[in-house]
């Protein structure tokens, strides 16, 4: 049996056997053996223990083997860092060993995965009594089961997405539906609402088309679709991306614009839309021509009224572009009262 | 985004603030991602826009609700648990949090949580620096210690600056911490042994 020198009765065989990782070193520093697992991980023929290892605690001692001694001494936990592999932070303990010398037994911590990568470690490298293959173990198979379930649940939630961006959208046009509407509305009231500055406000401009009737009944419904989806382009193509566009009714839309309470502005806006519009049938062969009628109201005018209020009114001002004759924009700078709603 | 994280906001935008703030939180994203109008679009930059919303509504600062977050999650028990796992006391904790992306990475592979190197000052003082720079990362470990300096019974000064946690513990045994076993109490195991 050959002696470990400064163990006695236990062979140097033994130690590796036993003590995979272990690290058996001088007072001085210098190394006298190195586990077989270690090895592995180490320059061949290590003399100091410094040329390996760094203090794995930050700004502690920077004297490796004082820290080591000190270990050994105090009993507490010790943090070798691998020079060659700096991921690793080896865990572990010391206790003096003879006269002049001191065992270190290390562990891999939670770095366990990257020194089997690091170093190709096998089941053997490992003390039967370690937990290193069970701790393989379970990253494996929870790695495996969670991917599954992360998959599952990527495309539960594409699936959901879709179904949410579908309950919001007019199939027909690709606007906005009425549902869509009322979340984008309860969002920009929330906004204004929050912050007092005129900068938040916005416009709600309500449209219904004119003669559309007339275009389904003498061209057909699928001509009809083909304006409607005319209109929408009409609206898309006026809007910035943060307004809303939607298809609320059958050839009604309604539009929110943000930060736009202008009402010149508007105004224009509005005229430019309905001219866009009237340009879908210029034939007027079959004696239909669409147009639209607009209502437009602002919301610094509606601060402390319900959002249902602000609806009714862009549509009060909508029947009375219709009264006036059609094609026409009617903005209202102030709410509608009691005497002035039927107007 | 990881789908566990946008939970955890959910989850600590309701607990603190009410169903009434979550609801125009969920508004503000759902008004977003119809305007993005992908079909397949998930709300874009999922649990950010969340806390981004949150802060538009409630006026606080961003940096702020993620070092509540922080605080908030560190106050689940079970994950108070998971954190006193990686450490003896306060200052331990502190040294080992370089552990714990790692910890975390073998739970949830793809969490894409950044590392974390500990620096120690001659005085003590520690400071946590992410790579890569991560803000809102920082600001989340920022309010998680402070709820763990508590948790461990020791007075921990946190300082979240732009880049980097700062770390003082004046007193390691300020309080009395709170109890910390290993094995879970009365969760029977999987078997019904004990």
């Amino acid at each position: 049996m050959e002696p470990s020198g400064l163990l006695p009765g236990i062979s140097s065989g033994a130690m590796d056997r036993i003590l995979p990782m272990h690290l058996l070193i001088q007072a001085g520093g210098r190394v006298l053996s190195v586990g077989p697992t270690l090895r592995k991980l180490v320059t061949p023929g290590m003399r100091h223990v410094a040329d390996g290892f760094s203090n794995g605690r930050p700004g502690g001692n920077e004297d490796l083997v004082a820290v080591i001694l000190g270990a050994a001494s105090d009993g507490e936990r010790l943090f070798l860092r691998m020079r060659q592999t700096p991921c690793l932070n080896l865990r572990g303990h010391a206790v003096p060993a003879g006269r002049d010398a001191v065992l270190v037994n290390l562990g891999f911590g939670i770095g366990l995965p990257d020194a089997v990568r690091a170093a190709g470690l096998t089941d053997r490298d490992f003390a039967p009594p370690e937990l290193a293959m069970e701790l393989l173990f379970m990253r494996e198979a929870m790695g495996g089961v969670l991917g599954e379930l992360s998959h599952f649940n990527s495309q539960l939630e594409v699936a959901r997405d879709v179904a949410e961006a579908q309950a919001h959208t007019d199939p027909l046009t690709g606007l906005h539906n009425r549902r869509g509407l009322e979340l984008a509305l309860s969002e920009a009231r929330t906004l204004t609402g929050l912050r007092a500055g005129d900068r938040d406000g916005f416009a709600l401009a309500h449209l219904d088309l004119d003669h559309f009737k007339a275009v389904n009944d003498l061209l057909g419904h699928a001509e009809g679709d083909r304006v409607l989806c005319h209109v929408a382009r009409v609206l898309g193509d006026v809007i910035r991306s943060d307004d809303t566009a939607a298809r609320v009714g059958g050839d009604e839309f309604v539009l929110i614009l943000r930060r736009f309470e202008d009402v010149a502005g508007l105004e224009r806006l509005a005229r430019r839309i309905i001219a866009g519009i009237e340009s879908v049938l210029s034939d007027g062969a079959d004696g239909c021509r669409v147009s639209a009628s607009v209502g437009i109201v602002l919301s610094r005018n509606y601060r402390d009224q319900p959002l249902e209020r602000m609806l009714l009114d862009a549509d009060a001002a909508l029947y009375r572009s219709k009264r006036e004759g059609r094609g026409r924009v009617t903005i209202l700078t102030a709410p509608l009262t009691g005497e002035t709603q039927g107007l | 985004m990881h789908r566990l994280v946008v939970r955890a906001v959910e989850e600590f935008l309701r607990d603190t603030y009410g169903a009434n703030l979550w609801r125009q939180v969920e508004i503000s994203c759902a008004v977003e991602q119809v305007a993005a109008a992908a079909p397949a679009g998930r709300l874009p930059g999922g649990a950010e826009r969340m806390i981004a919303a949150a802060g538009a509504i409630l006026e606080k600062p961003e940096g702020e609700l993620y070092e509540d977050l922080g605080a908030w999650l560190a106050r689940r028990e079970a994950i108070r648990r998971l954190l006193r796992f990686s450490g003896r006391d306060f200052a331990d904790f502190v040294l080992s949090l370089e552990e714990l992306p790692d910890r975390a990475h073998f739970v949830i592979p793809d969490l894409e949580m950044p590392r974390i190197r500990v620096e120690r000052e001659e005085d003590g003082t520690m400071r946590l620096l992410l790579d890569p720079l991560a803000p809102a990362w920082c600001a989340i470990l920022g309010g998680l210690l402070r709820a763990m300096a508590d948790d461990y019974g020791a007075l921990g000064l946190v300082a979240v600056g732009g880049r980097a946690v700062q770390v003082q513990i004046p007193e390691a045994s300020f309080a009395e911490g709170r109890d910390f076993h290993l094995e879970q109490g009365d969760v029977p195991n999987a078997a019904g042994l004990r």
